[in-house]
């Protein structure tokens, strides 16, 4: 099918199956890799990405779904200024360990920071319930996203 | 738009149609039928209905005597939605507590009906607001009462041409909670639900319905409690009284989850909390 | 102004926020093709047939290749080498391979692998090691099914317990834990016309991945080049397995000339890949009035799978620590590692010590109620303080910080034993040890290689044999090389792990790194560094100077002279600035009829204290708070430090509370997946204390030990301990389910 959305800000036109994953058209067809498979049944959250502005797992929408809409990636989030002290504070606070889970967790933090510029410990765990990690015991990253929440308040001023 | 694999239908008319065509599966959300078809890899997928484009089922509108949601309203909507909170608390309660917030974006109520899991978290409250889904097919339109919806797990008496196109929920005031237990605090399927909604006359409690989630086959109705709730004023000893009920009426079994006797238990340890937090409020 | 003991930020963070493509599924070469695996569907059959007629009619696929296309030895080479590459004749596990298919494309392999049509005769499986162990009929090793069978003989026996006012005899279980790392196992095998081959993937043990492929495929060492990309997680699980992974893609790579890329499915990764021991323990132990413990007697039984893998080695450090950190003159230990028809189990964080340390710190506790002491001041009596031995004998001259990570614990959290509190809540204690590194039962392996570089530009490159795999090993060992030069931290780059760069340098386990490949590559920093203070006496005009390094500059008095000066005179001198490193650990020993020797080089300890809070109605267990104090030697970076802890800790709480990998009458895994294998995410999340203590072990470079695992394995005690001091309920079993107590409470 022919496919029209945007992506990381830019419009893209596509022709492919209906049926293939948003998972596998970012990171076979687009080489897109920052996005991540981690179990391909939305359980984990490591394929995370934003669509209209919320987060999602990649690995369960379809192609055929994102006809019309807007795509958000990691690759996007990471060059977006807005968003230039998220991945600041999760490098200072040491909330990347073994990095798989950290684009994820990161999306979710851009969306989440988007809506509630100043979340608390509980509202931070909700919003990254979705994302697994087993490395860091979550400690750091929690950290990270109000380390994250402080800073952007600060380049406000 | 119609490929080798998928048929994305622009408006109803064109989604039922395709709903007649045979080996075809319907995907809303796709958060229950992406996650089955992951594993399904020795044979060809059926080809897959995007209800995605058709916006006539993703509104949330107010009838004289009903709230109508569309059957592609998400999850993350319910949880924000004035008019749910309003009318359907306990669906809001339910929508909140499930999965995570990337399902919640997904997941639609429409979809969680249809996979008619007995521990899907929106079915109890569906069913204690008394709710009526509207069916259709390309000819015909029906009116179904949510419980008489359900044949067994994962088993509904949808036809293979029918969408559910409407969920109907009376505009009735009611006072009550949702309540589970889940294997941990975040993306848990419930071991155990209850759903409540009760309305109160001059003190008494003129109606009650309570509904039963991951205790049987399907979603049920503690028949047995309500009636011992119908009637009499809301106290701590009707609400031991009724909580031993309701769990007695709940046929669960053993499963990877967890076993019998203790959600048996459960039930009655819910339902009295839920029921004590309606007795401190009023 | 050194780097070591700081904070810094990890120097292989950069990269990974953004989501660089460096995980081995990232990677993409020229021509490359998929594989995926045919495997057994039962847990002990023989072969009748194999026909891949059908799956070698699906569009896209390449081939199908078994055990008669293997050009070297059908055997993946760990300690005992009985385990086959691919099935021949007998599958011993559910999951086991029989077949790689390979494909143009990722789903086409993996559909084809999954009608390839396996016909086979199912024979009677053995699945509880306590009935395997000597079973009569069926033998799936030797003739007794035990794997090894080790010994600790202390003392005499029947006299302590004679004079014990108090025994307590309990017997304990753990399960499968599955190591849930995020990135699923990932390798790719890239052929080179020259003969040689690549492979890439994610890992933990890039020598022993080489060992294996040149064994099947019959090739020297010289042409096969393993190289580690960014692991996604491995804490053990990604010790030997990619070994299997790496032949798995070999194979049809060697044979076919094109690269080959392979990827576990998340529910293929559960079923088939190694996990924790599951653990049975019977222990007794007694005490005297005074709150001595005089005598302590286990049998400690581990379900190995089908093949012995890592079996023996685990057995070995859960047999060292099956007293815990005590003073115990009479002590008898009897452990196996048994052979079942499941999947072969391995290393996961801890090694064989987090499910005997469950009954040992449970049975401390249950010992102090008995004679009416308080855990803490029990504990006070009986852990081992310098000039003690442990139980196998072994003299603790150095480094010991066991009673200040207790010290720490109940500061930090303001507890005592007579705090009053809610009903409900409940406070538990546990004290632990580990040995670092290999110990006796791996010492052939105790070697490590490094390399240095230092370019005319100042930049350093280094190279170790051991892998970082996200517990920070690339910074922690930057800091060491910034300091040893003493050069500014970000002229220091690590290179990624290559069996080309450096000499068989061992596996990374047993939280060896830090003090392996650091002290390895502090040997070769003095090298260069010899020459650097050679040539700036030269430049100085001193004979014998007092000159220091620091921060980019050699002072002697007043003058200064930059690095970059002395580095370009040592380059138009032509004199060299590169070296390589090597270091081998001190010595160990083990007596195998007695268990006694100095099991380690040296040990590090830990004290934890939880908090938790059940629900008396619906049995659940919340973890409130852990206090977690580690002696470490020294924290090369104590950021790192923390999140080893922290996230250590975590596990240990899943450990404890909701972890647990099943299987039916079948020997099949029921929970193969995220959402029936319980891990905690955010919102499970207890607040973790992490603390730090340090006391230098001499050996350990800048005074580190190693302390990676230690973590874990304390936290499902302390947990349990805490349960029983909330409710007074004692779990025996993991995981401590609300079911399991809600049942005990019932009963009460």
């Amino acid at each position: 099918m022919k496919l029209r959305f945007r992506l990381n800000g830019k419009f893209i036109a596509l022709e492919i199956p209906g049926a293939e994953r948003l998972i596998d058209l970012l990171r076979e067809r687009l080489d897109l890799v920052g996005t991540k498979e981690g179990c391909g049944k939305g359980e984990c959250g490591a394929c995370t990405v934003l669509l209209d502005g919320k987060p999602v797992c990649s690995c369960l929408i379809l192609a055929a779904q994102v006809a019309g809409r807007e795509i958000v990636t990691i690759e996007g989030v990471a060059a977006d200024k807005r968003y230039a002290q998220i991945l600041n504070a999760f490098e200072e606070t040491g909330a990347v360990q073994c990095g798989y889970c950290s684009p994820g967790m990161i999306v979710s933090t851009a969306a989440l920071l988007e809506k509630d510029r100043h979340p608390s410990n509980e509202e931070i765990k909700r919003a990254l319930a979705g994302n697994l990690c087993r490395c860091t015991g979550y400690s750091k990253i929690i950290e990270a996203v109000s380390r994250a929440s402080e800073l952007m308040a600060q380049d406000q001023k | 738009m119609i490929d080798q694999d998928t048929i994305s239908p622009s408006n109803l008319r064109q989604a039922l149609a395709a709903r007649a065509r045979p080996n075809v599966a319907v995907v809303a959300g796709g958060t229950d039928i992406l996650v089955r078809l992951h594993d399904r890899v020795d044979r060809p997928w059926p080809k897959l209905l995007v209800l995605d484009g058709i916006k006539a089922l993703g509104k949330i509108t107010l009838h004289d005597d009903f709230v109508s949601i569309g059957p592609l309203i998400t999850f993350s909507e319910i949880e924000i939605s004035p008019i749910i909170k309003k009318y359907a608390p306990q669906l809001a309660q339910a929508a909140t507590v499930a999965g995570s917030v990337q399902i919640r974006n997904r997941a639609t109520i429409g979809g969680n009906i249809a996979n008619a899991s007995p521990a899907g978290d929106l079915i109890p409250p569906l069913y204690v607001l008394g709710v009526t889904l509207e069916l259709s097919s390309a000819r015909a339109k029906r009116l179904v009462s949510i419980e008489k919806f359900f044949v067994g797990p994962g088993k509904t008496i949808l036809k293979s041409n029918e969408l559910i196109t409407a969920i109907r929920i009376p505009k009735i005031k009611s006072i009550g909670f949702f309540l589970r237990l889940g294997t941990r605090q975040a993306l848990a399927i419930s071991k155990v639900s209850v759903a409540a909604a009760l309305r109160l006359k001059n003190g008494r409690i003129s109606d009650a319905k309570i509904a039963l989630g991951a205790v049987a086959p399907t979603v049920i109705r503690a028949g047995f409690a309500e009636e011992f709730l119908r009637g009499n004023r809301l106290d701590i000893a009707l609400i031991h009284r009724a909580a031993e009920t309701a769990a007695s009426e709940a046929r669960p079994i053993d499963d990877i989850r967890s076993i019998a006797a203790y959600r048996k238990e459960m039930v009655a340890v819910l339902m009295k909390r839920g029921l004590m937090k309606i007795l401190e409020s009023m | 102004m050194g780097v070591v003991g700081k904070r810094v930020a990890r120097v292989e963070g950069h990269e990974r926020v953004g989501g660089a493509g460096l995980f081995a599924d990232d990677l993409k070469f020229h021509g490359m093709i998929h594989a995926a695996v045919v495997r057994s569907p039962v847990a002990r059959g023989l072969i009748r047939k194999l026909d891949f007629r059908r799956a070698l009619k699906v569009p896209g696929v390449k081939g199908v290749f078994t055990f008669k296309d293997i050009p070297g030895k059908n055997c993946v080479p760990i300690v005992i080498d009985d385990q086959p590459f691919l099935a021949e004749k007998y599958v011993n596990y559910v999951g086991e391979p029989i077949a790689v298919v390979v494909a143009e494309s990722r789903k086409a392999a993996r559909t084809a692998a999954s009608i390839a049509g396996v016909g086979i005769n199912e024979l009677p499986a053995l699945l509880d090691p306590l009935k395997a162990r000597n079973h009569r009929a069926i033998h799936l090793f030797g003739d007794d099914n035990i794997f090894r069978h080790m010994k600790i003989r202390r003392g005499d026996m029947e006299k302590a317990f004679a004079n014990c006012d108090v025994i307590i005899e309990n017997e304990y279980r753990t399960p499968y834990q599955e190591h849930a790392y995020i990135e699923p196992q990932a390798m790719i095998a890239i052929p080179y016309p020259d003969g040689s081959i690549e492979i890439r993937g994610s890992m933990q043990c890039p020598f022993y991945v080489r060992k294996a492929v040149t064994t099947i495929l019959d090739l020297p060492e010289s042409k096969v080049r393993v190289v580690q990309c960014a692991t996604g997680g491995g804490f053990g699980g990604k010790e030997d397995v990619p070994s299997l992974l790496a032949c798995q893609a070999a194979l049809p790579a060697w044979k076919l000339g094109v690269p080959v890329k392979l990827v576990y499915d998340r529910a293929e990764d559960m079923i088939s890949t190694s996990k924790r021991h599951p653990g049975w323990i019977h222990y007794k132990s007694g005490a005297t009035k005074d709150g001595v413990l005089r005598a302590v007697e286990a049998e400690y039984v581990i379900d190995g799978g089908a093949y012995s893998t890592l079996s023996a080695v685990v057995l070995f450090r859960g047999t060292v620590h099956a007293a815990g950190p005590y003073k115990c003159e009479n002590v008898k230990v009897d452990s196996y590692a048994v052979a079942t028809n499941k999947v072969p189990t391995g290393a996961f964080r801890g090694f064989g010590s987090p499910q005997i340390l469950f009954a040992v710190e449970s049975q401390m506790d249950q010992l102090a109620e008995k004679l009416g002491i308080n855990p803490l001041e029990f504990r006070r009596i009986n852990i081992l303080r310098k000039g003690d031995c442990t139980v196998t004998g072994q003299k603790i001259e150095h480094s010991i910080g066991l009673e200040e990570t207790l010290d720490r614990v109940i500061q930090a959290s303001g507890w005592s034993p007579s705090t009053p509190k809610e009903d409900g809540v409940g406070f538990g204690l546990s004290t632990i040890f580990y040995g670092v590194g290999l110990g006796a039962g791996g010492k052939h392996l105790a070697r490590t290689g490094a390399r240095v570089m230092l370019h005319e530009d100042g930049s350093v490159l280094f190279s170790v044999g051991t892998t970082e795999i996200g517990q920070g090993m690339a910074t922690v060992l930057s800091q060491i090389v910034a300091d040893e030069l003493s050069v500014p931290l970000s002229w220091v780059c690590m290179t990624p792990t290559d069996t080309s760069r450096v000499p068989d340098s061992g596996p990374t386990v047993a939280s060896r790194s830090t003090t392996m490949s650091g002290n390895a590559l502090k040997d070769a920093c003095l090298k260069i560094w010899g020459v650097l203070h050679d040539e700036a006496a030269c430049m100085l005009g001193q004979m014998t100077p007092e000159i220091a390094f620091e921060d980019g500059l050699a002072m002697c008095g007043d003058r200064k002279i930059p690095l970059l000066d002395i580095i370009k005179s040592c380059v138009a001198k032509r004199r060299p600035l590169s070296a390589e490193g090597w270091h081998i650990s001190p010595p160990t020993s083990f007596d195998s009829d007695t268990g006694q020797g100095d099991a380690y080089v040296t040990y590090a300890y830990a004290s934890n204290l939880a908090k938790v809070k059940v629900d008396r109605e619906t049995g659940e267990v919340t973890v409130l708070k852990i206090w977690s104090a580690h002696d470490v030697g020294k924290a090369i970076n104590p950021a790192l430090a923390e999140g080893q802890i922290e996230g250590g800790t975590l596990q240990g709480v899943g450990f404890a509370l909701m972890e647990e990998m099943k299987t039916d009458d079948k020997g099949r895994i029921i929970n193969p997946e995220f959402s029936t294998y319980i891990i905690p995410t955010a919102k499970d999340q207890p607040e973790i204390v992490p603390i730090i203590v340090e006391h230098p072990y001499p050996d350990g470079p800048y005074g580190a030990k190693g302390f990676g695992e230690q973590p874990l394995m304390g936290i499902a005690p302390a947990i349990a301990n805490a349960v029983q001091d909330a409710v007074g309920v004692r779990i025996r079993d993991l995981p401590l389910t609300a079911e399991k107590i809600w049942q005990r409470l019932k009963k009460k």
